[in-house]
């Protein structure tokens, strides 16, 4: 606890518009420590993807700076996997190949025999073990987020980063993989950052949730702490009146922070106020359930 | 199949119909050297050139089974002589047979399959240097700018202007005794002048379009740059760069004609010049019948070029 493992100090980024300098993160401090389940939480646009870009080393910080390890990131590197929203598997290779691609690029110390078996054990452990041979595109959405999944883990980062890993999944699938997640990143335990628009996976997924505040000059409006003890497990976790009493708090933070300055995406605010409008119905029936 | 006897039929209609307005149309035009060839004797124009190439190829086959019979008779007489040496204490050389070529005019067929030989000759010289340099143009954003210009300005310039330049630039640097003709290097050196600037343009954009998601992927893994080009860029650009295979040999063999027919290189393109030249009433339906062949096979050029785009393309594979 002492030497934080991933630090963020006074990160901001600033990008040049033609009318001036947009801020759009500003001053985030931040201190991880080793094996920590970090989600972030915030409307559209307020920065939480240059965010992770940054730990990414895909983008520079314009001030500050992050240090894993008291090393300063200063450019990509197999240390940080990312998982992206879209996938990003290559299409023109199976699942197994691409896979193979990441082990072989970056788990040098590895004969290539052992560097095909970890391939197989990595899809073996998200369940694709039946789709090696397939490519991206002859398989679902979900298989593929899987195959990404798997292609980040075994390349052993030491921080894995994921960019809204389930967002473009339904429902049900979306569920299913957060908790196979959950098992396998119990079983790997490494650093992991997810952006998250999904309170509940955040909840069930992370220990602490990082509340950003809206753009622009974004910075971290308050941490909530999970305190729910490990492994967890959905149903369990939805009998807790703590879950409950942690979801409306942050619900609250999102509804305040939701103010004059909305981010200027109409689409992607209508759909949270719907979002929110559900979620408000729901709650107003376990009310008067309760009653 | 339904669909396809209907494609089918519809075509086979166009194309009587087609054959129909050329028999009535050809027969009203006269020309010095007589009436337009009508499908008719163009048809005939093609037995002809069959008929002219089974005639040669007996030919040829004679002599060269009187050849064989000469090389025959040669080593005999070696062989006594040797015996002869042999008696007298002499010492002996023998000699080799050396075959005289056949000298025969070329066929039909030959001719065509000339003018495929320099027209892929060319295709492959101008793929060689297009795509490289497509994909440097296509990574850096500052080459491309630099050279832009230049590709846009040479892109226009028709076969024709080049052709005295790459005459006399060939007639300098190849020596007399190369193994090539003169009159092919010059025709696939312009067939490649010209067939260049498709695929060129097309690799760079289809380097420069490969999408950021995948390119992500090679930074965050930090893979090496031959990697990066050969897994990543070069897949992603692949339908691009087919596309602009297919149009360069297309664009190609629409130049070889014209360079064969100045250049005088021994194919298609010769053998209309050659017949026109010719002025025999019959020799415009050969010049018909050229036409035609040529037609077809850059048809067939199109379709292969397409079966390999599909073959190496994941998007439609």
């Amino acid at each position: 606890m002492n030497q934080p493992y991933l630090e963020f100090s006074d990160v901001t980024k600033t990008f040049p518009t033609p009318k001036g300098e947009f801020v759009a993160v500003e001053g985030v401090n931040l201190r991880v420590h080793e094996g920590e389940f970090l989600s972030i939480m915030g409307h559209s646009g307020c920065g939480k993807s240059t965010l992770l870009n940054m730990v990414a080393g895909m983008s520079r910080c314009s001030r500050g700076g992050i240090a894993l390890k008291g090393r300063e990131i200063v450019a990509p590197g197999p240390d940080r996997m990312v998982v992206f929203q879209n996938y990003s598997l290559l299409p023109w290779m199976t699942v197994y190949e691409n896979i193979y691609l990441a082990v072989k690029t970056c788990r040098k110390d590895l004969s290539k025999q052992e560097q095909k078996e970890e391939s197989e054990r990595y899809l073996e452990m998200v369940g694709l073990s039946h789709a090696l041979k397939r490519l991206p595109r002859e398989i679902s959405g979900g298989m593929q987020q899987r195959a990404s999944i798997a292609r980040a883990l075994a390349v052993h980062p030491q921080v894995l980063l994921l960019d809204e890993p389930f967002g473009a999944l339904d429902a049900l699938t979306r569920e299913e993989l957060q908790e196979e997640l959950l098992t396998i990143w119990e079983a790997s335990r490494c650093t992991v950052l997810m952006i998250t628009h999904d309170i509940d996976e955040a909840i069930l997924l992370s220990d602490r949730i990082v509340m950003m505040t809206n753009g622009p000059a974004a910075g971290i409006g308050t941490i909530f702490d999970v305190p729910f003890l490990r492994p967890r497990h959905r149903e369990t976790l939805l009998e807790d009146p703590g879950f409950y009493t942690l979801r409306n708090n942050v619900l609250s933070f999102l509804y305040q922070a939701e103010g004059p300055e909305l981010p200027s995406e109409p689409e992607n605010t209508i759909m949270y106020a719907e979002a929110y409008q559900e979620q408000e119905d729901k709650e107003e029936e376990l009310v008067i359930g309760d009653q | 199949m339904q669909s396809f006897i209907k494609t089918f039929s519809l075509s086979l209609v166009a194309l009587l119909i087609f054959l129909g307005a050329w028999d009535v149309f050809a027969k009203s035009i006269e020309t010095s050297l007589g009436t337009f060839p009508t499908p008719a004797s163009t048809w005939s124009a093609f037995q002809d050139l069959w008929t002219e190439y089974e005639d040669e190829r007996a030919k040829r086959k004679e002599y060269e089974e009187g050849m064989a019979e000469k090389e025959k008779l040669h080593y005999e007489r070696q062989e006594r002589r040797r015996v002869r040496s042999e008696e007298l204490g002499k010492e002996f050389t023998p000699r080799e047979f050396k075959p005289a070529p056949y000298a025969g005019k070329p066929t039909y067929p030959e001719q065509i399959m000339r003018s495929l030989t320099t027209v892929f000759f060319g295709f492959f010289l101008a793929s060689a240097i297009a795509i490289p340099l497509g994909i440097f143009c296509g990574m850096s954003k500052g080459l491309q700018t630099a050279l832009n210009p230049i590709i846009q300005l040479l892109k226009p310039v028709s076969p024709l202007a080049w052709l005295p330049l790459v005459t006399l630039v060939v007639s300098a640097k190849l020596s007399a005794d190369a193994n090539m003709e003169k009159s092919f290097v010059i025709s696939a050196v312009v067939v490649a002048l010209c067939s260049l600037w498709p695929t060129l343009i097309n690799t760079a954009l289809g380097v420069a379009s490969v999408s950021e998601d995948h390119l992500n992927v090679a930074r965050v893994l930090n893979v090496p740059t031959h990697v990066k080009i050969f897994r990543i860029v070069l897949p992603s650009a692949l339908p691009y760069i087919f596309a602009g295979l297919r149009i360069s040999l297309g664009i190609g063999w629409m130049v070889l004609i014209a360079a064969e027919m100045l250049a005088q290189n021994p194919g298609l393109g010769k053998f209309v010049w050659d017949m026109f030249q010719n002025g025999s009433s019959k020799t415009l339906g050969m010049i018909m019948a050229a036409v035609i062949t040529i037609g077809v096979i850059g048809l067939l050029l199109d379709r292969m070029m397409y079966l390999l785009e599909k073959v190496f393309s994941y998007e439609r594979g």
